[in-house]
């Protein structure tokens, strides 16, 4: 079971509509879900080694190995 | 008080300093105490070693709901690589496009499947792998996180 943490007593009824304001603003209740495909190269480039045997192009592999399930 | 989503408030210059983390605290804690609210943040899960709980903020519930894991397989990974890893999915989510550099920490390429949605059910399951050049890879770390967040292009096939 996780837990759930309320924090409703830290947000004021002026600040909830600020909130509701920007969140509407930024598109974010409907944002289509992120790609994977699109968003996993730049991911996993910051997780990889800087090594030069591991061609930056070859990262893509990963858009491979992800259609192989 | 107004309240960004991705980036730290600019209402009051001196807040900044405020907004930093404070020793022992994790991203909750300094949601509540800064008022500040991304989409997602993640703590380490108390219950699993070497795991995170990822939460999403419910506007109409004000408040932080589970949302998905982050589960480290490969326990012999550092605990700075792996907390780098955690700030960068969480940068990712929240669609953020400054990740923290790894590179001079690990020898490995990152590699990574999408476990099919039969087998994932309501959830979408990533499984990051590390490859060191030789063999194959080895499992790193499995993030779960409730469908409609991540969209594979290749699940209709």
């Amino acid at each position: 079971m996780i837990n759930t943490v309320s924090v409703n007593d830290m947000v004021s009824e002026e600040s909830a509509v600020a909130l509701n304001s920007h969140f509407d603003e930024m598109g974010a209740a409907s944002r289509p879900p992120l790609q994977i495909q699109e968003i996993m190269p730049n991911l996993l480039s910051s997780f990889a080694s800087n090594d030069p045997v591991f061609d930056p192009v070859q990262k893509h592999d990963a858009t491979l190995d992800s259609t192989l399930g | 008080m107004s309240i960004n989503f991705n980036e730290i408030s600019k209402d009051d210059p001196s807040k900044d300093q405020g907004n930093a983390p404070r020793r022992g605290e994790d991203a909750m804690d300094k949601a509540i105490r800064t008022g500040e609210r991304t989409r997602f943040i993640a703590k380490p899960n108390p219950r699993i070693e070497r795991s995170y709980e990822i939460f999403e903020y419910n506007i109409k519930e004000g408040k932080y709901e589970p949302a998905g894991e982050y589960l480290l397989l490969n326990k012999e990974e550092a605990r700075d690589i792996t907390d780098k890893k955690i700030i960068n999915i969480i940068s990712m989510l929240n669609e953020k496009e400054e990740y923290a550099d790894l590179s001079n920490l690990t020898k490995t390429r990152s590699l990574y499947s999408v476990v099919p949605e039969a087998q994932a059910g309501d959830q979408t399951k990533i499984i990051f792998k590390d490859y060191d050049g030789s063999g194959v890879s080895k499992d790193n770390a499995v993030l779960t996180i409730k469908k409609g967040v991540l969209y594979d292009k290749y699940s209709q096939r």
